[in-house]
């Protein structure tokens, strides 16, 4: 899929919702945002119903966690592409996330400029 | 109608972003800051009507700043928000002179509604912690943590930096003081407390909620 040709469209998954409307304001103007959800086991579904291009969750939610939630997506959507979000930098996450090759790791401590960037960074094609 | 004038604060530059844009659609976001002594600065300069609080703030923590500004600015409406769904935060809050706790577990909806409520001067608490601790504290309004029966504000302030780890001299620039009276309230504090070392000091910043662990 080349950027430009249709807008990006993105899955958002936290447990904590202001944070997850939070971030629907900050994504809205330059994405496509397909759901919203706020567990593990919604955002495997609504990946099977959205089929979106990209998944941006945070790591610890109920029922299922953000990398588990992926593993199960990625064995039978290899393309969605992942990126995480997280509260604390903790090194065992971020091995976890990039085994699955996540296209990025970015904290909550970050500038909002740096999660638009990750997201477009997973869509440019590498010469 | 006017609309509310918000200043915001959080210390996670990409929530701070996203509350933001999040408020704007209802208020006028008119300052948004990192740190507890930045909201309290920038709350004398700008007289918001409603400030919305995280309460795990650096250098100054949210339940500080909030009582600061509520000193020289009394009609300023003070929200709290929080992932801490502990009752004892809550009637420190209270305490403070708050109108709101709102956890960040709520939705967009209810965050906007106590914006709405504080601004008339009505308190709004997340539902959850049931009635009863608003209409205790209403009974009750001084069962508050401990270290406020014990320590000043002044020392409250100091145990938070030496708790996060600063430097005598930072903490000293910080607050525009000498090394020295640094030194005396340090010295104060342990002498209150019966705490010898800095970590025991930490320990108990953090059992006071003064920072989180």
């Amino acid at each position: 899929m080349k950027e430009g040709d249709r807008r990006i469209r993105i899955l958002l998954a936290d447990d904590d919702l202001l944070m997850l409307a939070a971030l629907h304001e900050l994504l809205r103007p330059d994405f496509e945002i397909v759901d919203m959800v706020s567990d593990g086991s919604s955002l495997v579904d609504a990946a099977f119903k959205f089929r979106p291009d990209l998944i941006v969750s945070d790591i610890s939610m109920p029922k299922l966690n953000g990398i588990e939630a992926a593993r199960q997506i990625r064995d039978s959507l290899p393309n969605i592409k992942f990126i995480f979000l997280t509260m604390h930098a903790n090194l065992a996450y971020r091995n976890a996330a990039s085994e699955l090759g996540a296209s990025g790791y970015v904290l909550k401590s970050s500038a909002p400029e740096e999660l638009a960037q990750r997201v477009r960074d997973a869509f440019t094609p590498v010469l | 109608m006017k609309r509310i004038r918000v200043l915001l604060a959080d210390d996670h530059p990409l929530v701070l972003a996203g509350l933001r844009s999040l408020l704007e659609t209802e208020c006028e976001v008119v300052g948004v800051v990192n740190d507890g002594r930045s909201l309290v600065e920038e709350a004398l300069r700008l007289k918001p009507d409603v400030m919305v609080v995280d309460i795990g703030l650096p250098l100054l923590n949210g339940l500080d700043a909030a009582r600061q500004v509520k000193k020289e600015l009394p009609d300023t409406r003070i929200l709290f928000l929080t992932m801490h769904d502990n009752p004892a935060y809550l009637k420190d809050a209270l305490a403070a002179g708050a109108s709101g706790y709102v956890l960040k577990t709520s939705a967009r909806e209810e965050l906007l509604g106590a914006v709405q409520d504080a601004a008339r001067n009505r308190i709004h608490v997340s539902p959850g912690f049931g009635e009863q601790i608003v209409e205790q504290f209403e009974r009750h309004p001084r069962s508050v943590s401990a270290s406020h029966s014990i320590l000043t504000g002044r020392q409250r302030e100091i145990l938070q930096l030496v708790a996060e780890g600063r430097t005598a001299k930072e903490i000293a620039d910080l607050l525009n003081i000498s090394l020295q009276t640094v030194a005396f309230h340090k010295y104060q504090i342990m002498n209150k407390l019966g705490l010898r070392t800095t970590a025991e000091l930490t320990k108990y910043a953090i059992q006071e909620g003064l920072i989180l662990p």
